[in-house]
């Protein structure tokens, strides 16, 4: 409202408080890394202090069985620190090098392969609150923002102007500079094509604390893309925006066989039709997505979706589907699927746990792999649920994901090696894998060879001492002086599931009857609510993007992700602190949370029962709670934020206002 | 030593639980933000006690329908409606508004807040088809109720002789008839009540005592000991036909009335005869040709003319004028034969709202009494199941002090209207309202001045 010129309310509590943060208790940094960098008093710089707000940077979305990483990988950082400003990450990047630390960037975490990990321990540099979104240029159509800039937020900021991001990841509330250096392919790749083609610049801080610009044009720009943190901190992109589109809208048409759907793509990708995006979901997923929903709307079947976004291709799509008398589901239910885009987690809720791989593949070879995968699943009594997005160039990025029970460490631990001979299995029928990180490193022998060596190049480049995310990527490094990691090197995971997946069926068949015994032996006799809503979590981050607290004091404990992790940890004997305990009641309630939840969670009463527990451990903090309410409420951060609509399309009910199409 | 007269007033919470005028719902889209807290001034809208990150129910009672926290709420999550059990309360000129406005007048004492205005017709009908002239709102002595400027509310009950007549020796000829002096143009009817338990009663009578006015009670229901003990309070009346040969009232019954039937003369006559001292009152229910009625009285040299109106404000039997037209014809017809001061009319019935004691005033009574509105002030739905189960809030066991209470606050907050009225009128004391009529416009007098004849206007 302040921002409409019509003012606060004159009526209220007071005077507008002048307060410029929220002073809850920190714990003291008991490391004395910590304490130096704090002792150098950085401006607009964050150190992160508390073990357990540190604890949330030792991972990302994927849930890695414990004895596997922690055996392996040194994961926890020694020291986290959020920068605001480009001269706080300079600085902070001096520091690093003056401290020989290793430094891991990370955006909001929502990849699941370990590229914002770390694997020796050192510094995270978490970019998520560099998040400023500038001025758009009307007559370039461009905006530039900085890396930890969200997609949704940017599709706001656009929409007003009649315009939009062209392309964005499935998860829509990651940052741009995750996704510049982890994939750059997603939803409208088909049309659009890959990210680098629509970012104009980009920021870079170096190793060595000075910023440096790439162009589109410069040759070394293409290498930044994807480059996994390697050779710099991405702090600011120019992206290219795109025109609102109308007159087009999703189709959905089902098919008895894959082998039909893939057909049925093939010919419309020839035909003249022209779709902006085409993805596949298997009849095993599509019939999940129809049970969650009720089981009444949609057939089973594999299916394709196709999204058409102007009346010339809907006509020509017309034409298409009556020249080949091919039918399509209704209207409703294609909207459906194709929102459906957004969450391919929701699934995880059945298992509870969700584990997988993805692969570029050339689309010539969509069909072998997808049998292949069901052949070796089938062996491994698994059923595999398969999302296929087309991408341009002839190939295509498959999602293969089976579910999983996360509550039985021991079956979810072989269920993680059998992750990795399926992996193994799609890797060797011809595809690459599509982010390393840590846990794709056993198939970088099939990356591609040109695009690491330039890789390879701009960070001898830049970053000579091999600072920037050292440890991964083009070799791995772990615990043990590295022996911890090295089962996962090529050279000796490689011949391990190959050996496996050469003797199948008798060993995956075994795998398979290993599973259904452990699940026997040690499945939990009872479930803990909270912790099975936990489980569920897919720990994505699209909380942490729309959280009002998180946006006033930056601390991930007070997102659903960082509850979430905090009952995971009490139920691990992670001790909770009582500073910690008293993070975790500082909410506004607002239930942004639940509205963007991938896994769709009720999360709310997760936050009661969680409270429940740890004030058993140390008592209610009703005070703390009602000054960080009333803080929030005297705040222009959080003024602007209700005001904004905390979640973009989520329904309000006011006559014309924002409307719920997603 | 003088004593300004002061009604005291208390918050008196209710007993029942409350009906809202206005149901206002918070859907679950609301983000807890907090926007309507500080939007509403009333108090609609706070955070839980329990949760301060959370919105309690919003307290819909106290909603004054002024729009605020739905304007303001970011989500759209607030829905304002009617509320069903308020829509239908109460009927005719008893409207849910009236009758919600006695229920919290009652509570606070205080004058009633509209939010969002006044959103009914501009005109109506009975009282609702004049309105008090208050141009003098800008004049700089206007007190209303700040208490400023001394303004008086008292009345005379009693004949006053239109001249004093005095002996050539000086000493008066003129025999003073007896005359009661309260402080407050309104008197208490306990006699018209559809249900009146012994606790209320004896709630009624202790306001009417604190309230230095009157209660009317039917004769027999009220002991002599309390007569006395209520010091001139208490107004016994005696129903028509009565033998009066059994009757003892003690001289603290300074006002004695009679319930007119046929044969009123006769027992006003043997009234007259056992109480010669007293000042003695005649209750006639208005009919057509009231003012007739009322004339008569006075050439039977009755002191008051207790002039009672049906619950809708209205005479009985089928020519049913408005009291506000039978009251201006009584008027009329007492100064047309200049005789005004010899009696004093009280008018009762249909007195739903505070503005309504100025109005009859206006129209010629010298004071009115009230009856269904206390009813009312003790959170009566006007359902009509007064029998002691079916009564939905168990009326009959109120306890009495919280009766006295709440008629105090009642008849306080009506009287602070009443200064309100007369502050910005100019006028210093209730007694010079009596008959002003130049102080209302009525909606008859506009019609005739500005429509053509063809619709109601005067040819001229």
């Amino acid at each position: 409202m302040a921002s409409s010129g019509v003012g606060r309310a004159i009526y209220g509590n007071g005077p507008p408080s002048t307060q410029a943060a929220f002073d809850a208790k920190d714990e003291a940094a008991k490391d004395a890394s910590s304490r130096k960098l704090i002792s150098k008093r950085i401006p607009a710089l964050r150190v992160v202090t508390s073990p357990g707000e540190r604890m949330l940077y030792s991972r990302d979305q994927s849930e890695i069985p414990r004895f596997l990483k922690s055996f392996s990988f040194r994961s926890h950082p020694d020291i986290v620190v959020q920068p605001l400003t480009v001269d706080a990450l300079s600085a902070v990047m001096r520091y690093a090098r003056s401290e020989g630390l290793t430094v891991v960037p990370r955006g909001t975490g929502s990849s699941p392969f370990g590229g914002s990990v770390p694997v020796i321990g050192g510094m995270v540099v978490d970019m998520s609150r560099m998040d400023r979104i500038g001025d758009i240029d009307m007559e370039s159509r461009t905006i530039t923002v900085e890396a930890g800039a969200r997609w949704a937020d940017i599709d706001q900021a656009l929409l007003p102007h009649g315009l939009r991001v062209p392309t964005c990841p499935s998860s829509k509330f990651s940052t741009v500079g995750g996704w510049i250096a982890t994939g750059g392919m997603g939803l409208n790749s088909y049309s659009k094509g890959h990210l680098s083609r629509h970012v104009r610049s980009l920021e870079v801080m170096s190793p060595d604390g000075t910023l440096r610009r790439f162009s589109q044009t410069d040759p070394d720009f293409e290498s930044i893309f994807g480059s996994e943190g390697q050779v710099g901190v991405i702090t600011k992109a120019t992206i290219a925006a795109d025109a609102l589109a109308s007159g087009g809208r999703p189709h959905l048409m089902l098919f008895s066989t894959s082998s039909a759907a893939f057909e049925f793509a093939d010919e419309l990708m020839r035909s003249d039709v022209e779709p902006a995006h085409i993805f596949y979901g298997s009849a095993s997923k599509i019939g999940i997505i129809s049970q969650l929903l009720d089981g009444k709307h949609l057939r089973r079947g594999d299916g394709i979706v196709v999204s058409l976004e102007d009346a010339a291709s809907e006509e020509r799509f017309e034409n298409f589907m009556a020249e080949r008398r091919q039918t399509q589901e209704p209207e409703y239910v294609a909207r459906y699927m194709w929102n459906e885009r957004f969450f391919p987690m929701k699934i995880r809720g059945l298992g509870p746990g969700l584990l997988g791989t993805e692969v570029v593949v050339p689309q010539s070879r969509l069909q072998h792999i997808v049998d292949v995968a069901k052949k070796i699943s089938a062996c491994m009594s698994l059923e595999p649920l398969f999302e296929i997005h087309y991408l341009p160039e002839g190939e295509a990025l498959v999602l293969c994901f089976f579910l999983v029970d996360q509550g039985n460490t021991f079956s979810y631990t072989l269920d993680a090696v059998k992750s990795m001979v399926l992996a193994r299995a799609l890797v060797d029928s011809g595809g690459r894998p599509y982010s390393i990180g840590i846990w794709n490193n056993p198939f970088t022998d099939s990356a591609d060879v040109g695009d690491i060596t330039r890789l390879r190049e701009l960070k001898a480049k830049l970053d000579p001492l091999d600072m920037m995310n050292s440890g991964k990527y083009f070799h791995l490094s772990g615990r043990w002086a590295g022996l911890g990691a090295l089962m996962f090197h090529p050279r000796l995971m490689r011949p391990a599931l190959r050996l496996i997946i050469a003797f199948s069926p008798v060993s995956t068949t075994l795998l398979g009857r290993m599973s259904s015994l452990l699940r026997k032996w040690f499945d939990p006799k009872s479930r803990d609510r909270l912790i099975a809503v936990a489980d569920d979590c897919a720990m994505c981050g699209s909380c942490v993007g729309v959280c009002p607290a998180y946006a006033l004091i930056g601390d991930e404990r007070v997102t659903a992700r960082g509850k979430m992790l905090t009952a995971k940890a009490m139920a691990g004997g992670f001790s909770i602190s009582s500073e910690h305990a008293g993070r975790t009641s500082l909410c506004m309630r607002c239930k942004a949370c639940e509205q963007v939840c991938q896994s769709r969670l009720e999360l709310i009463p997760a936050y009661d029962e969680l409270e429940r527990r740890l004030e058993r451990l140390h008592g209610r903090n009703e005070k703390e709670i009602e000054r960080f309410v009333r803080f929030a409420e005297d705040s222009q951060v959080y003024d602007d934020l209700v005001m904004k609509g905390l979640v973009v399309g989520a329904p309000r009910n006011r006559p014309g206002g924002a409307s719920d199409d997603v | 030593m003088y004593e300004r007269y002061h009604i005291p007033l208390k918050t008196v919470e209710p007993r029942a639980s409350r009906v809202a005028g206005f149901t206002i719902e918070r859907a679950d889209n609301c983000i807890n933000c907090g926007r309507c807290e500080r939007a509403c001034i009333y108090g609609v809208h706070t955070r839980s006690r329990s949760d301060t990150r959370e919105m309690a129910d919003p307290v819909s009672h106290l909603c004054k329908d002024c729009f605020r926290c739905i304007a303001e709420c970011p989500q759209g999550a607030l829905t304002i409606s009617r509320g069903a059990e308020f829509q239908s309360l109460g009927r005719g000129i008893w409207t849910p508004l009236r009758i919600s406005t006695i229920w919290s007048e009652a509570e606070t004492g205080k004058i009633p807040v509209l939010g969002a205005g006044y959103k009914g017709m501009f005109a109506g009908d009975g009282y609702d088809d004049m309105w008090t002239d208050m141009s003098e709102i800008v004049r700089p002595t206007r007190d209303g109720i700040h208490g400023r400027e001394f303004i008086s509310t008292g009345v005379d009950i009693g004949r006053m002789p239109p001249f004093l007549e005095f002996e050539p020796s000086g000493a008066m000829r003129t025999s003073i008839p007896p005359l009661i002096e309260i402080p407050i143009p309104m008197v208490l009817d306990l006699t018209r009540m559809r249900t009146c338990s012994k606790t209320m009663a004896e709630g009624f009578l202790d306001a009417a005592s604190r309230l230095k006015t009157l209660a009317f009670v039917p004769l027999g229901s009220v002991s002599n000991k309390t007569i006395r003990d209520m010091a001139g309070c208490v107004v016994p009346v005696i129903p028509s036909h009565t033998d009066l040969s059994n009757v003892n009232l003690p001289d603290e019954a300074r006002l004695i009335e009679l319930a007119a039937g046929l044969s009123w003369k006769k027992d006003y006559d043997a009234l007259v005869k056992k109480f010669p001292d007293r000042v003695l009152s005649v209750r006639i229910e208005a009919a057509t040709g009231v003012e007739d009625k009322v004339f008569e009285m006075l050439e039977r040299g009755v002191a008051v003319a207790n002039v009672q109106f049906t619950d809708q404000g209205r005479e009985s039997g089928r020519n049913d004028r408005h009291a506000k037209d039978s009251l201006r014809a009584i008027h009329d017809k007492l100064v047309e034969a200049g005789r005004r001061d010899e009696l004093t009319v009280m008018a009762g019935g249909g007195m739903a709202a505070a503005e309504h004691v100025p109005k009859s005033i206006i129209c010629g009574a010298d004071l009115v009494s009230l009856s269904k509105a206390l009813l009312i002030a003790l959170e009566c739905r006007d359902c009509t199941k007064c029998e002691s189960p079916s009564c939905p809030i168990d009326l009959p066991s109120a306890p009495a002090s919280w009766v006295a209470d709440r008629v105090m606050n009642v008849v306080g907050a009506w009287r602070d209207q009443l200064l309100e009225v007369l502050g910005a009128m100019g006028l210093r004391e209730v007694r010079r309202l009596r008959g002003e009529l130049g102080r209302a416009i009525f909606l008859d007098d506009l019609e005739a001045d500005f429509l053509p004849p063809q619709h109601g206007g005067d040819d001229a």
